[in-house]
């Protein structure tokens, strides 16, 4: 997915400015985003007139309770620039349609002091997103197999329709059984099949993108509150490492020993 | 069940322990004979007392019983401290200190080898590197190469970001069963309950139970994999192939399966779902043993170990086969 700022920003303005008027520059008017946002010019004139009818109640009750009623109404509307839902936009964030709008952090451009921030929430949310779709893909393979195999396990019962059956405990294992062989049969070929390897290596993937940026998320709270970060302990364990094998090299050479036996060349590079 | 079953039946006692790793020698119960000692290498994955799992399902103690010194290395359960452990650690750091505490307790220059699946690639890798140790070279249900058709743990992982799966620490045991059991998800998760429960119902059998209860523990006590040598070994093996291609280097050195001169026993499942028998006998093609011998078994991965045919026939052919050399 290619970022495209200009794009988003022009896309973003869109949003602002109403029909007919350029995407930069001029008046913001009417939205024309999904949902009707007031227009910020509109909002601003409501705003000022909330605003003077509480100041000029000398910020009475009835006022008060106006005005906070207009603020949380309008600003429960109000998009702002980086919430938009962009799912629909080729080249923003979002663009490939895997963030949803009501993902941790919007789907929108991550933008201002939160931005880091936002950003990370938002690939947390687009991972999540990817993971619950390439487990839907697992289980619609899983059904197909079972479908199939339900289908060949009433064909063999089919074969043997009208004989003698007698439910004995080992009648009914055995009927058991031949579904676990036709369940077997049919989940072993869609297993080996492209679709289904395809299928599993993006649940995995998926699993592991979603599970980094989780940890990408709690190492963050853990820098903030100043606990050791698994990034650190590598860190430090790496450096570990690397003085033991220099002590093991010095040990070696101190005792005169020489090092361990090759038979072989060392692979040229 | 108590838990001196999880650690095996047979008497041993460690004769080397370097980090998590142990290594044991087993005390005889026969003569003994005239050959080198044999060091047993088991995979990481999973615990290695499945070879000596109970009195009557013990390839241990049917080696014993042929007289032959039986050396075991156990891998141990690594933890955060290990995820870094590469495969070079496990193959060229861990296995040659094990080998030279044998030869150094017997004072001999070579001894045999039995890599056991993961472990019989660990053990071609250290021939490979270190011929002059190994006098006979056994694997036993070995990958060797991981392309095969059969191969569905290959197949499945051929697309698999490895990196980011291992991420910066190990990979779950758990993780491993589970992927495992979806090999064969309807006997492996349903089918041999049904039938222990209709076996249980028709002939109480408390000695039976206790047999499935161990097996169970065993297939669930699944170590952590140190994450390092873990994306090393999927990557290497599982998406490049690379033993069977020649091009797996360990320590910057090329593992050449076919500088292999030494005599060479193969023992192969035909049943065997997670080591397709295919992926076993490519090892035939790749050595350059002029004495190479592949047995085939009627038996399943795990059936290699502890079902009764396992326990008659292959603790005698290796016997047999040691012996003529």
């Amino acid at each position: 997915m290619s970022f495209d700022p200009w794009g988003s920003w022009r896309a973003a303005a869109a949003q602002w400015a109403p029909p007919g008027t350029p995407a930069f520059g001029g008046v913001p008017g009417a939205g024309a985003g999904a949902l009707p946002p007031p227009s910020f010019a509109e909002f601003a004139r409501q705003f000022q007139q909330a605003a003077q009818a509480f100041l000029g109640a000398g910020g009475a009750t009835p006022a008060n309770e106006a005005f906070t009623r207009f603020l949380r109404e309008r600003f429960a509307q109000l998009r702002m620039p980086w919430s938009f839902d962009a799912s629909g936009l080729a080249g923003g964030p979002g663009g490939s349609g895997a963030t949803a709008s009501g993902a941790p952090g919007g789907s929108g451009w991550a933008l201002g002091a939160g931005r880091e921030h936002q950003e990370r929430l938002q690939r947390l949310g687009a991972a999540a997103a990817r993971l619950a779709a390439a487990q839907q893909r697992l289980e619609l393979l899983w059904s197909d197999a079972l479908r199939e195999a339900a289908g060949s396990y009433a064909g063999q019962l089919g074969a043997q329709a009208g004989q003698d059956f007698k439910a004995t405990p080992e009648a009914l294992q055995g009927l058991y059984d031949r579904w676990v062989d036709c369940a077997e049969d049919a989940y072993g070929r869609m297993a080996h099949s492209e679709a289904y390897c395809d299928a599993f290596a993006e649940y995995v993937n998926a699993g592991s993108q979603w599970r980094n940026e989780l940890q990408a998320g709690i190492e963050q709270w853990a820098r903030l509150l100043d606990l050791p970060t698994r990034s650190e302990i590598n860190s430090l364990e790496l450096r570990l490492r690397e003085l033991e094998q220099a002590a093991r090299r010095d040990a070696g050479a101190a005792a005169g020993v020489a090092p361990a036996r090759r038979t072989k060349r060392r692979t040229p590079p | 069940m108590n838990a001196a079953a999880a650690a095996g039946c047979s008497q041993r006692r460690a004769v080397l322990r370097r980090g998590k790793l142990t290594l044991y020698r087993y005390e005889p119960i026969a003569r003994p004979g005239n050959g080198p000692p044999l060091l047993i290498v088991y995979a990481l994955v999973n615990r290695p007392h499945m070879m000596d799992l109970q009195p009557d399902r013990s390839l241990i103690r049917g080696l014993l019983s042929q007289g032959i010194d039986v050396y075991l290395i156990d891998w141990g359960y690594p933890d955060g401290a290990d995820r870094l452990a590469t495969l070079a650690d496990y193959i060229d750091e861990a296995l040659p200190a094990c080998v030279a505490e044998i030869l150094r307790l017997h004072g001999i220059p070579a001894l045999d080898l039995l890599g056991v699946c993961q472990g019989g690639v660990f053990s071609l890798c250290y021939t490979a590197l270190h011929p002059a140790q190994v006098r006979h070279l056994i694997t036993m249900v070995t990958p060797v190469d991981f392309h095969t058709p059969q191969d569905l743990l290959s197949k499945w992982v051929r697309k698999v970001d490895v990196a980011a799966w291992v991420g910066q620490g190990n990979v779950s045991g758990d993780a491993l069963n589970q992927l495992f059991l979806s090999l064969m998800p309807f006997r492996l998760t349903q089918q041999k309950y049904v039938h222990l429960w209709n076996e249980q119902s028709r002939a109480q059998d408390p000695q039976q139970l206790e047999n499935f209860l161990r097996v169970e523990q065993w297939i669930f006590d699944s170590p952590d994999q140190a994450g390092a040598a873990f994306r090393e070994f999927v990557t290497w093996m599982y998406q490049e192939n690379r033993l069977a291609r020649g091009t797996l280097d360990i320590n910057g050195l090329r593992v050449d399966l076919g500088a292999l001169k030494l005599p060479i026993l193969n023992l192969i499942g035909r049943r065997d779902h997670l080591v397709p028998p295919q992926s076993s006998a490519a090892l035939q093609r790749l050595v350059g043993s002029s004495d190479y011998t592949a047995l085939e078994f009627d038996l399943g991965h795990i059936g290699m170990y502890i079902s009764a045919r396992a326990q008659r026939e292959v603790p005698p052919a290796i016997a047999k086969w040691l012996a003529e050399r």
